[in-house]
């Protein structure tokens, strides 16, 4: 775990796009408040910068064509 | 390394700020355990109980299986974040 | 088994950002072991070299591949056409593998992705430790099983020196002194009367001091 938010961090990820949470199968309402949560803290960080990246070269094909 | 060089280091995002574009819309992983995560996600559904649908749910036999790869490869392809729950 | 560490991720994209095509190449044994050049390592490895070069805006296809062992012909069949794909190679064995690869692929150019570093064991759980030094004229039967060369930072072949406190080294305060250990050892296995005999003079010769040593079977 803390070996994966390192290799995170040198790569230029933030490790706190990555989360781990200990859950029961009777904890239907506390699924709930996690998706909510992370989803949450996630719109805040805004989109990773693979997937900027990524749009950015879709993009710059679009317009090569 | 100290304990407060790692908290500073924590504290610091190495990403750099930038203007969220418009069509953007949290994509997010769970890997689940089939035996406790998937069963209470399962259960929220049959509490009809709604809930952001940004996560993608993807079923382990166990946390167990997870493999830094799988994470690392959902990261490559531009996934905005990973949990994992069990 | 041979212990290495893995290199800085920014040193290896500079050393490999130049090609267009890279494999990322484990070898799933010493350094497996370490969890620096396995197999897997090799692809968790790819795996952030891919999203390197998608953050450089870099086209460089990325490949992750392995083998058991790459300090022997036989391991590389099962590779041959891959190798014979590939631009250039980022091999995560140790130095032996990564000169094995350049010998025998002679227009590859390979790249290391790990810094050798000792020849060692496990004491615990992602803990490795140097016990030996390949110097080629083994002394352990006379130190009673510690080796003065590879444990005694100034390699003394005839007791401690000076510095040695409480059984630790003067050099730092985590290392244990050889030679206690050896008198100790030697102690517990009522062998103390040895440590007062000369040892006859260690053949220095096997070291590296002739150049790089080989040795072959007669029957081979």
């Amino acid at each position: 775990m803390k070996r994966l938010k390192g290799l995170l961090r040198t790569i230029g990820i933030n490790p706190e796009r990555l989360q781990f949470y200990n859950l029961s199968a009777a904890m239907g309402p506390r699924w709930a408040e996690i998706c909510n949560e992370f989803t949450e803290k996630i719109i805040a960080l805004g989109p990773s910068p693979i997937w900027l990246a990524r749009q950015k070269k879709k993009e710059s094909l679009k317009h090569g064509e | 390394m100290t304990a407060d060089g790692e908290k500073i280091e924590e504290r610091q995002s190495p990403e750099k700020p930038c203007e969220i574009p418009p069509d953007w819309k949290a994509n997010i992983i769970a890997f689940a355990c089939h035996y406790c995560a998937f069963a209470a996600a399962d259960l929220a559904g049959v509490m009809r109980l709604s809930y952001l649908p940004n996560s993608k749910v993807i079923r382990l036999p166990c946390t167990g299986k997870l493999d830094h790869i799988y994470v690392l490869r959902a990261f490559e392809r531009g996934i905005d974040g990973v949990f994992v729950a069990g | 088994m041979i212990v290495g560490e893995q290199k800085p991720l920014e040193e290896i994209w500079e050393m490999v950002k130049v090609h267009k095509q890279l494999t990322v190449f484990g070898c799933n044994t010493c350094v497996a072991v370490c969890h620096q050049g396995g197999n897997k390592e090799a692809g968790i490895l790819a795996s952030l070299l891919r999203m390197k070069a998608t953050q450089e805006e870099v086209d460089i296809e990325i490949v992750d591949s392995g083998i058991e062992r790459q300090c022997e012909h036989e391991f590389f069949e099962s590779v041959r056409d891959l190798m014979n794909r590939s631009e250039a190679v980022l091999s995560l064995a140790c130095g032996i593998g990564v000169q094995f690869v350049a010998t025998k692929y002679q227009t590859l150019p390979v790249y290391p992705a790990l810094n050798t570093t000792f020849l060692g064991d496990v004491i615990a759980v992602g803990h490795f430790t140097e016990k030996c030094q390949a110097c080629g004229d083994c002394v352990l039967g006379l130190t009673g099983g510690v080796c003065p060369v590879s444990r005694c930072c100034k390699r003394l072949m005839n007791g401690p020196c000076g510095g040695s406190s409480n059984g630790k080294c003067e050099i730092s305060k985590e290392i244990d002194c050889a030679w206690q250990l050896i008198v100790d050892r030697l102690e517990a296995l009522g062998r103390l009367d040895d440590y007062e005999k000369i040892p006859p003079l260690k053949d220095w010769s096997k070291d590296r001091a002739g150049g790089p040593r080989s040795f072959k079977l007669e029957d081979m």
